[in-house]
């Protein structure tokens, strides 16, 4: 049998396949019965594709086998590529069929480098495309030789009412090409018509396909929801329909991130169709993003000269510098207050505080009269906007509801919802609240890391804070040393003053001091704004060595309104610290921000806390003298020192801390040692106290301590009796003293896990419980809960539910 | 872009193809919704003839 033979050469091959013969050879109808054996992403690669259609394809290709969509589109399939491989434990088995007449574009390569270990590639090879990369040696080929229809397989094909004569007789014809002989065998049994399997579906074979009339099908596409195809055909044949086209095809390139695209079919117009409003509209947006904008821009500010046109005037002034660019979207918004010109106007406003509010109501307007994407572009605005204000916990809320705008209405624009995801991080590390971020950046940044730079940038110094956020600066200054050393000159101070952060909190002072003046040096050319970058990143230095100039580049940092809210108070920090607390000279729009922000904010943006706790002191709630870390490992501070404890006395030191009215020596042996073990003789135990004594302050029996105490596994427990599970899901870094085995450990390390998993159960945040389920690992009723939790759309959601599919499977529960 | 330049890569990359004014269409999903478009555009008693925007068998020869 001619398909069984085949499928079965693809699917024995350990190797990628190339099956060489296209449609004539019946590959389409081989792949599509690979489907019977497993998921299969199959797509096509455009021939004018760039990398991200080909990531739009692979996307729309790999999530339609999931349960849940886990690729966005508008990214390059790198991006895609990246994902697939960091997750391929969840996703497997996924057999990937690309279509192509063109073998030396990039993502075949790729995509073969992600062939094995569950994952398998076939490619399907259309006409005789030259392989200058040498990629079929790679692959096993299955030729035309080889996927010819032998005489024997050609009964099963050629309806048995026809006989075993017309078979031989149409197989003959056909040249064992397996598509023309099944259509003819179609035809003479007086069959429907054969229908070729294809990515975009069913086709007819090329003999049978229709003439029609381009308007016809210009509207066909747009009733099948595909507006791109509609626009460039229309551009081709019918120029006069794309005017009003471009109302829908616009916003699906722009969605899509394929403005490149646009760009060349609106180029193409004849200039009887290219200077209309909408049209000029789409061609300055898709000039801009593909940076070939000259020509445009005299079209559009003629056409602007003689005519009001609202929306085209907003865009215009986004391509302008932010004083003129002000100017004409007041212009614009006075015109019409839409979605688009409000948006603009609060964009552009000068005072932060009325740009706010302009673009609150703009989230307002484009909820009652604009699209999801409006919705979404705005109140992703409006979170910058706050959070250059330092406005943390609203910026948080805004970028929140803008993500789940993007996730619900499905809005497919990958690279903005990266930007959203990351607006939500920096707020969320800014006011402490950390569940589940690590997740979720690591996720995003290996997403577009060598995939889209600028974004890989961003998600690197978000990262490089949560580091900071999380006490590992050694990891920040990875992160942040690798963005400064790639960075263009003029983006120096910008990245120099975050690494001179971590070098800071590093105690690596002198080499702080050399990158501060590099920065420095290279960027006294500079803007305003670079220039007081570079003297923040000095005054840092300064502040921490003492020096005396330090003050003044710190107030030259933290009065220049033009820097965003962290950096401004980051300079504030630092100029308490170089002047011993000169409080009142402190911007008045800071005092508000850095009086209400926590112990986290404080430690990414100033640091390291042997030089700043008096600096924090002054800001925040005062601390209880004696502070104790038990979760994950074991600190403590008495009085703002660290205090060094071997293993055995931060055992009895927690025991005494779950004790603050006392424990006597039996509860304190019996805490420590376990049944069949020789208890603490009374020298032994007096010795062990007398240990602790000499380095904290202990009463006599029954034992505790004698000053205030805070412990992180006291308050997480608190936590979680008032529900605050966020909370207590961020204080819980790990276990218990991991390292102990002493009985009284041991039982609160259970009992404080299973209270904390109990309570994120029943609070059912996704965030929280997603976070936990990726830290217990193979927990099904954790992967179930936050298959429950998710909202659809999020990605997060593909990939719970993929663990709950397999980890049914291996516990033989499907 | 100059227009000859952005025509020109676009006829090179376009997966569409003509004969004369009309284009090649094999997807049957599109050819589902124009029939069924021209079926309504008939009842509805506003259709054009078939001649100006039907559909029509390819004949390549005609090319």
């Amino acid at each position: 049998m001619w398909l069984p033979r085949v499928v079965e050469a693809v699917r024995g091959s350990d190797r990628p396949v190339a099956l060489v013969g296209g449609e004539p050879f019946g590959v389409p109808f081989v792949i599509e019965a690979l489907r019977q054996h497993g998921p299969l992403a199959w797509f096509e690669v455009d021939p004018w594709g760039d990398q991200v259609s080909h990531g739009n394809a692979l996307a729309r290709a790999v999530n339609a086998e999931l349960p849940a969509p886990l690729l966005s589109l508008a990214l390059p399939y790198r991006a895609h590529l990246a994902a697939l491989s960091r997750y391929r434990s969840d996703l497997r088995p996924l057999r990937f069929a690309v279509t192509t007449s063109d073998l030396d574009q990039a993502i075949l390569a790729d995509l073969l480098d992600l062939h094995g270990n569950g994952y398998s590639v076939v490619l399907d090879v259309r006409g005789d495309p030259t392989d200058g990369d040498g990629l079929l040696r790679r692959c096993l080929v299955l030729d035309e030789d080889f996927l010819r229809v032998r005489r024997e397989e050609a009964a099963a094909i050629v309806p048995g009412g026809l006989g075993p004569e017309a078979a031989e007789r149409l197989w003959r014809a056909s040249g064992g090409r397996f598509t023309e002989l099944a259509a003819v065998a179609h035809q003479a049994a007086g069959l429907p018509r054969l229908h070729l399997p294809s990515p975009a579906g069913p086709l007819l074979p090329e003999s049978a396909a229709e003439l029609v009339d381009v308007r016809q099908a210009v509207y066909a596409f747009m009733r099948e929801g595909d507006p791109i195809s509609a626009l460039e055909l229309a551009v081709l044949k019918a120029p006069e329909l794309v005017e009003d086209l471009l109302k829908h095809a616009g916003p699906r390139f722009q969605s899509e991130g394929l403005l490149a695209r646009l760009h060349v079919l609106l180029s193409a117009l004849p200039e009887s169709h290219s200077h209309t409003e909408r049209v000029l509209e789409w061609r300055l947006m898709a000039a801009w993003a593909a940076n070939d904008y000259q020509e445009v821009l005299a079209d559009v500010d003629a056409y602007l000269a003689a005519h009001v046109a609202p929306s085209l005037r907003a865009r215009r002034a986004g391509s302008l510098p932010r004083e003129e660019g002000f100017a004409m979207a007041e212009q614009a918004v006075k015109a019409r207050r839409t979605p688009l010109t409000l948006w603009q106007y609060g964009r552009l406003h000068p005072n932060p505080e009325k740009a706010a509010e302009l673009l609150r109501e703009s989230v307002r307007l484009a909820e009652e009269q604009g699209s999801a994407y409006e919705v979404a572009r705005n109140a992703s605005t409006l979170a910058t906007q706050l959070l250059h204000m330092g406005e943390y916990a609203r910026a948080a809320s805004w970028a929140r509801w803008a993500l789940d705008v993007v996730d619900r209405e499905q809005v497919q624009d990958g690279s903005r919802r990266l930007i959203i995801i990351n607006q939500l991080a920096v707020a969320r590390i800014m006011t402490g609240d950390l569940v589940g971020l690590r997740a979720v950046l690591e996720d995003a940044q290996a997403l577009v890391e060598g995939s889209v730079p600028g974004l890989a940038v961003i998600f690197r110094s978000t990262l490089g804070l949560l580091e900071l956020a999380e006490g590992r600066p050694e990891e920040a200054l990875g992160l942040f040393s690798a963005t400064y050393h790639a960075s263009h000159r003029r983006n120096r101070a910008r990245y120099g003053y975050q690494l001179v952060r971590a070098l800071l909190e590093l105690g690596r002072l002198d080499e702080a001091r050399r990158v501060a003046d590099d920065v420095w040096e290279v960027s006294t050319a500079g803007e305003g704004h670079e220039r007081k970058l570079a003297a923040l990143a000095r005054g840092m230095v300064g502040a921490v060595a003492g020096d005396a100039a330090a003050p003044d580049d710190l107030l030259e940092a933290m009065l220049a309104t033009e820097l965003v809210a962290d950096q401004r108070l980051t300079a504030v920090l630092y100029y308490l610290l170089a002047t011993g607390g000169a409080a009142h000279n402190v911007p008045r729009d800071l005092v508000p921000v850095l009086s209400g922000l926590n112990r986290v904010g404080l430690s990414v943006l100033s640091g390291p806390a042997r030089d700043f706790e008096r600096v924090w002191a002054t800001l925040s709630v005062a601390r209880a003298p004696l502070a104790f870390r038990f979760l994950g490992g074991f600190d403590c501070r008495f009085h703002g020192e660290d205090v060094q404890l071997p293993p055995r006395l931060a055992e009895a030191a927690l025991a005494l801390v779950l004790h603050p009215e006392g424990i006597t020596r039996d509860e304190l042996n019996d805490f420590l040692v376990s049944d069949g073990n020789p208890p603490f003789t009374s020298g032994g135990m007096r010795s062990l106290v007398t240990r602790l004594r000499q380095l904290l302050p202990v009463s006599d029996a029954p034992y505790r301590f004698t000053v205030p105490v805070e412990a992180d596994v006291l308050l997480v427990r608190e936590l979680i009796r008032s529900s605050r599970v966020r909370e207590a899901v961020n204080l819980m870094r790990g276990p218990l003293l991991p390292q102990s085995d002493a009985p009284g450990v041991v039982d609160l390390r259970w009992q404080v896990e299973e209270e904390l998993r109990q309570a994120v159960l029943l609070a059912g945040d996704p965030d929280a419980v997603y976070d936990l389920a990726e830290r217990l690992g193979d927990d099904l009723e954790f992967w179930q809960a936050a298959a429950a939790a998710l909202s659809t759309g999020d990605p997060r959601l593909a990939l719970a539910r993929a663990r709950v599919r397999r980890l049914e499977q291996s516990y033989g529960l499907s | 872009m100059e227009r000859a330049e952005a025509l020109a890569r676009l006829q090179r990359t376009t997966r569409f193809q003509f004969v004369g004014d009309r284009v090649v269409v094999r997807n049957v999903a599109l050819l589902n919704s124009i029939a069924a478009a021209q079926r309504v555009e008939e009842e509805n008693g506003v259709a054009a003839s078939s001649a100006e925007v039907g559909v029509a068998p390819l004949r390549l020869a005609a090319a």
